[in-house]
């Protein structure tokens, strides 16, 4: 055939076929309905060839369907007598390792594997008989899973998962022991591995080996019963069930029926910006597993431990089911809605008539939908009349926004995970990637380990990233801006720019490469501590890579010049070519779920729906005209980071806070705390008393994700559908509703009755979500913005130019300004971020059950040098002194930081929240407070507890990386029989 | 200045009525209703009460030898009627029916109680006689055939 002819002819049982030469003969087969047993083989993981079950004959020979390529030509059998009798046997080895008692396992839910292709291959018998494996049961010392080892089957999906997708590296199969199982580091019970709880095991078992205990006993109809009744149950439904088609048919009848009453809806997380997607399974209230699946766009199989297991705050007692009214200074009153929404409709409406609208100030949740944020923002600025209105990006993402939109034009990420796991190259800087964006994490480290793919990190601390990296950067505390600055300095001195890039798409070159001439080697080494050597290092890594993908998150933008770092990020870039290609771009990784879409929505001060300013008047016209309600003000409203100043000097006298906990996440929680205190009325929609709710005037309670429908942005600015899984609790609402109830008590007339229909609005209001419907959106589909009206989505942004008028992305002239120097007693440097089991102030994951019992509390980590310096052991309490505040915790020693740097994770809403402590150090382009620049003093207390965080956390044990399964030395055991034709000298035989 | 309220009415939080399903809850109101009425309401109540000594004792019954061979028996049995050819199960029953209808007049005749061995060979050649001598010895010899090709089974 023609050598660029990349399609093969082939047949398959005499039928002709066609496919891209190279491509895996299992997926050509499955892609053509034709029916191939296959349990180990799962197109995320790739082929494992453990089970023999996918055994064809091609031109004669026995091979695995999942393990041979297509070439042109191939004969390929796969219903042959000899064929059928290989794949039976696959499964009959497979059986010998797994009892029958499918009617009684809650796995029985029509999509176990080991069920179904026992029912493909028509097998009546058990040939091999199941005997008990000589270990253990059951292991269920993991808080969310258990393996039950006399079921597994030992395909080594789990094992596939754990090592080479989310590459955790901690079970494998142990093929020496003469009944070889799956084990967890060596040999560990699960809950003192280094299982970090991520799931990816639990989602890809074929059988009930591995489960979700939130399915144990909940799941089927029979499998609730007591253990006395269920194991010799087992014992007569496996005594008749092996040779029975028949009972087959009576499980399936089971599993069916399971149909009735487990409904499975698709959703989409609402804990970081990752933004993975997968089915809920319900009963009732119930949540019985998340289920990931390789149809979601962004992660495929994988979750982490909150996406997989942190839904219990959905049925917390705490729930908030009813409007409340505060009557005093200490106690609130139930209310009926009606009462509640004429109340803040009447009170809003009196403090826009008395003050002016703009003595109002809406938040939009960046946990909320995209409808929701919408809403808020046309809440404000077309009822009530003001630019007041903002969310959490600005506390944490605008200065990366600030730094993209500024050079090339979109305030977001240029590409998508599919971009970044494709790079030759990630940096990634100020970013605990593993932890606060797990599910890219574990591409990156992916790519990394299997496909050759190189990681440089720049972070203070050495988390797993930096433990993997090829090059660990530390710079000092806030320094990251000069770094950027003289690396780019450095690749220009080299020569190592891509001149034709830079002259045939950019403009400023002159004045950029101006504003980098100060940052010589030896100055940026004074500045940063890095040492000239290291940066050139860096620096000869993105000369010698053709892609080069930055990823950084908070640890660059809260540092007092986040914007300036990020317009370096985005010029280092631009410089190097490295924009507009698949596999590069820039990445700010966001944190909330979706705070990139409640700024795309509109709330933002300076931004109307879209990104576009309100300082535009025919767009403030348009719109205008589509709302038919206040006109617009053409000056930006305050951020977030004014609320606590404008309410204490007499600007703000209402705050109307949706789904944000201000309390707690604003810079300063003192002064917060008197401004939510002082403000004449507030209103918050809320799902638990946060710690803001609790100085309402009028709490509405909303209802989370799992009871509502909407869309979210990603961080990779993909819009998702996510869909009511569970009825509103009690009386709660969805925000949409409320926001649209209050606008309508002041004279709105929205008329609402679907999410949908805002976002038909939306598409009209803002030109770069004119092609958004949810029709487009059904399912796991998903857009990327900016999306043409033609449902033309681009998640792939600038391979047709900037967005900018003259088609060029802007080199921008750095300028520093330099972060106040904090006083020399304050020596400690209190770095601080998320951890990987809670979120934000864990508001949510304290509310899991399962998450408490793997980080308790929070906890302070103390290098060694520090420990020993004020004799410190784990458990000690200390107290951290900033200027303007203070907080107690314990501390645990570790080397994962070090010298006089600490760190403290963010989650915690009680004494130990960071907040008491950041300073009020702002960006000076964006607002942003300097969270993550703050010094302080540590004082030893004379109180000891117990160690914070459990001995047995996955920190604290050791990884067992392997290449996969290692399926190689279960051919070597000396009981293996091949059932694929092998390869011996002087020719083939048929094993 | 408003102080932080840390406490809300019991009322206004979920508790844990959480899991109670109210729309459920409203929807079988009626059902119950007249189930109680009827007296069904106590039966169900009673095995409900009782499941786990019933499902026990239930168990315990089917955990046995004979109950697992008369369950796999049974399954065989029904396993092996699903590849008799279509109508053969009709035809026998309805000829065993016939059969048993004659044999029942015979029993009752008035020389019920007598047959010698010229009568014998006389009946045998009634062709109906015949048929159903051929119809058991063609079974004999299927089933023979069969024991032969699988010496092992009884």
């Amino acid at each position: 055939m023609d050598e660029n002819n990349t399609t093969s002819r082939f047949t398959v049982n005499g039928r002709p076929f066609e496919a891209e030469t190279g491509s895996r003969l299992v997926d050509v087969l499955l892609d053509n309905e034709v029916d191939i047993p296959h349990v180990c083989y799962l197109k995320t993981l790739g082929p494992i060839q453990t089970c023999d079950t996918c055994i064809v004959s091609v031109d004669g020979q026995f091979v695995r369907a999942c393990a041979t390529e297509i070439e042109d030509g191939m004969v390929i059998e796969t219903t042959t007598s000899s064929v059928r009798e290989r794949q039976q046997e696959g499964m009959q080895r497979i059986l010998g390792n797994h009892r029958l008692y499918c009617t009684v396992c809650d796995n029985n839910n029509g999509d176990c594997v080991v069920h179904n292709t026992t029912e493909l291959l028509q097998i009546e018998e058990q040939a091999i008989p199941y005997t008990p494996k000589p270990y253990h049961p059951v292991d269920d010392s993991n808080p969310f899973y258990q393996y039950d080892v006399n079921q597994c089957i030992l395909c080594g999906r789990c094992v596939e998962a754990c090592q080479n997708l989310e590459v955790n590296e901690t079970l494998s199969i142990d093929w020496s022991l003469e009944r070889p199982r799956v084990v967890w580091d060596d040999h560990k019970p699960i809950g003192e591995s280094s299982c970090v709880s991520c799931g990816h095991c639990v989602s890809v078992c074929p059988c009930n080996a591995l489960m979700e205990k939130s399915m144990v006993k909940e799941a089927g109809f029979l499998t609730g019963i007591k253990e006395d009744t269920l194991l010799p149950m087992i014992d007569v439904v496996e005594g008749i069930e092996p040779s029975l088609g028949p009972v087959f048919a009576l499980s399936d009848l089971e599993s069916t029926m399971r149909d009735s009453r487990i409904k499975k809806t698709k959703t989409v997380c609402t804990y970081c910006g990752v933004g993975c997607s997968f089915n809920v399974w319900t009963r009732d209230r119930h949540i019985l597993q998340i289920e990931p699946t390789e149809e979601a766009p962004v992660n495929s199989v994988s979750t982490c431990v909150k996406g997989k297991f942190g839904w219990d705050f959905v049925n917390s007692p705490d729930r908030l089911t009813k409007p409340l009214i505060r009557t005093d200074q200490s106690t609130f009153r139930e209310a009926e809605w009606d009462e509640a929404l004429d109340l803040v409709a009447r009170r809003l409406g009196d403090m826009k008539e008395k003050h002016g609208p703009d003595s109002l100030m809406f938040v939009a949740s960046s946990k909320g939908s995209n409808e929701e944020a919408y809403l808020a923002q046309k809440l404000a600025r077309s009822v009530i009349g003001t630019n007041n209105v903002d969310n959490d990006s600005t506390y944490c993402q605008d200065p990366a926004t600030f730094g993209l939109k500024s050079t090339a034009g979109y305030g977001a990420d240029s590409g998508t995970l599919r971009d970044i796991e494709s790079a030759d190259l990630v940096i990634t800087i100020g970013s605990n990637t593993a932890e606060s964006h797990p599910v890219i994490a574990t591409r990156v480290k992916r790519a990394h380990k299997l496909n050759g793919q190189k990681l440089a990190v720049i972070d203070l601390r050495s988390h797993e990233m930096a433990d993997r990296a090829d090059l660990f950067i530390r710079p000092r505390s806030g320094s990251d801006p000069y770094l950027l600055a003289g690396l780019s300095k450095y690749l220009v001195d080299q020569g190592w720019i891509d001149d034709a890039f830079v002259n045939g798409s950019t403009t400023g070159l002159e004045d950029y490469l101006k504003s980098l001439e100060p940052f010589t080697l030896e100055k940026v080494e004074d500045l940063t501590g890095v040492a000239p050597e290291t940066i050139k290092q860096l620096a000869r890594m993105i000369h010698e890579a053709p892609k080069v993908c930055i990823l950084w998150a908070m640890g660059v933008t809260q540092q007092g010049q986040g914007a300036q770092a990020s317009v370096a990020i985005a010029n280092l870039l631009l410089l190097t070519g490295n924009i507009g290609r698949p596999g590069t771009g820039g990445y700010p990784l966001r944190g909330h779920n979706n705070v990139q879409g409640a700024s795309d929505f509109g709330s933002k001060p300076k931004f109307l729906p879209g990104y576009q300013p309100v300082e535009d008047a025919d767009i403030r016209s348009r719109i205008e005209q589509e709302w038919q309600g206040a006109a617009i003000p053409p000056t930006p409203g305050l951020a977030n980071t004014d609320i606590a100043d404008g309410v204490l000097d007499g600007r703000l006298h209402g705050l109307y806070i949706v789904g944000e906990d201000t309390a707690l996440v604003d810079n300063d929680i003192e002064k917060i705390e008197k401004a939510l205190a002082a403000v004449d009325f507030l209103v918050v929609q809320e799902v638990f008393l946060t710690k803001t709710a609790q100085y309402a005037d009028v709490i509405l309670p909303a209802v989370p994700s799992l009871e509502k429908e909407g869309t979210f942005v990603n961080t990779e600015r993909r819009i998702q559908r996510f869909y009511q899984a569970l009825e509103p609790l009690g009386g709660a609402r969805p925000d949409w509703q409320i926001l649209t109830d209050v606008a309508n008590r002041l004279g709105a007339g929205w008329a609402y009755q679907h999410p949908s229909e805002i976002m038909a609005e939306v598409s009209r209001v803002a030109p770069l979500f004119a092609g958004v419907a949810y029709e487009r959106l059904e399912g796991f589909q998903s857009l990327n913005w900016p999306v043409s009206a033609d449902g033309q989505d681009t998640p792939l942004l600038y391979q047709d130019g900037f967005n900018h008028e003259d088609g060029k992305a802007h080199l921008i002239p750095l300028t520093f300004q330099e972060v106040p120097q904090p006083k020399a007693e304050y020596d400690i440097v209190v770095n601080n971020g998320q951890l990987l089991e809670h979120f934000h102030e864990g508001n949510l994951t304290y509310r899991v059950s399962g998450i408490r019992q793997l980080v308790p509390d929070v906890f302070l980590e103390v290098s060694p040098e520090l420990a020993q310096e004020r004799r410190l052991e784990d458990g000690q309490w200390v107290r951290l002194v900033t200027e303007t505040g203070r907080a107690r915790m314990r501390i645990i020693v570790t080397d994962r930081v070090h010298g006089h740097e600490v760190y403290l994770p963010m989650n915690t809403t009680r004494e130990g929240a960071i907040n008491r402590l950041t300073s009020e150090v702002l960006d000076p382009d964006t607002k942003t407070p300097a969270y993550k620049y703050t010094h302080a003093k540590l004082e030893v207390l004379d109180r000891k507890g117990e160690r914070p965080l459990p001995r047995h956390n996955w920190r604290s044990q050791t990884r067992h990386p392997q290449r996969g399964v290692e399926v190689g030395r279960k051919w070597a055991r000396s009981d293996y029989r091949p059932l694929v034709t092998v390869e011996e000298e002087g020719g083939r035989q048929n094993g | 200045m408003a102080e932080p309220i840390r406490a809300v009415p019991a009322t206004a939080q979920a508790g844990e009525a959480v899991h109670v399903q109210e729309t459920a809850e409203q929807s079988w109101h009626a059902i119950l209703d007249e189930l109680d009425q009827a007296g069904v309401l106590r039966f169900v109540r009673a095995l409900v009460e009782q499941r786990q000594p019933l499902s026990q004792q239930l168990v315990q019954k089917l955990d046995t030898e004979p109950t697992k061979s008369g369950l796999k028996n049974a399954l065989e049995f029904m396993m092996a009627m699903g590849r008799l050819p279509d109508g053969a199960a009709g035809t026998l029953t309805e000829a065993l029916i016939s059969g048993l209808t004659r044999a029942g007049e015979a029993a009752a005749g008035p020389e019920a109680d007598k047959m010698s061995v010229w009568t014998a060979m006389a009946r045998l050649k009634e062709p109906d006689v015949a048929r159903a001598v051929n119809y058991v010895f063609g079974f004999l010899e299927g089933l023979g055939r069969h024991l032969n090709q699988n010496p092992e089974q009884p």
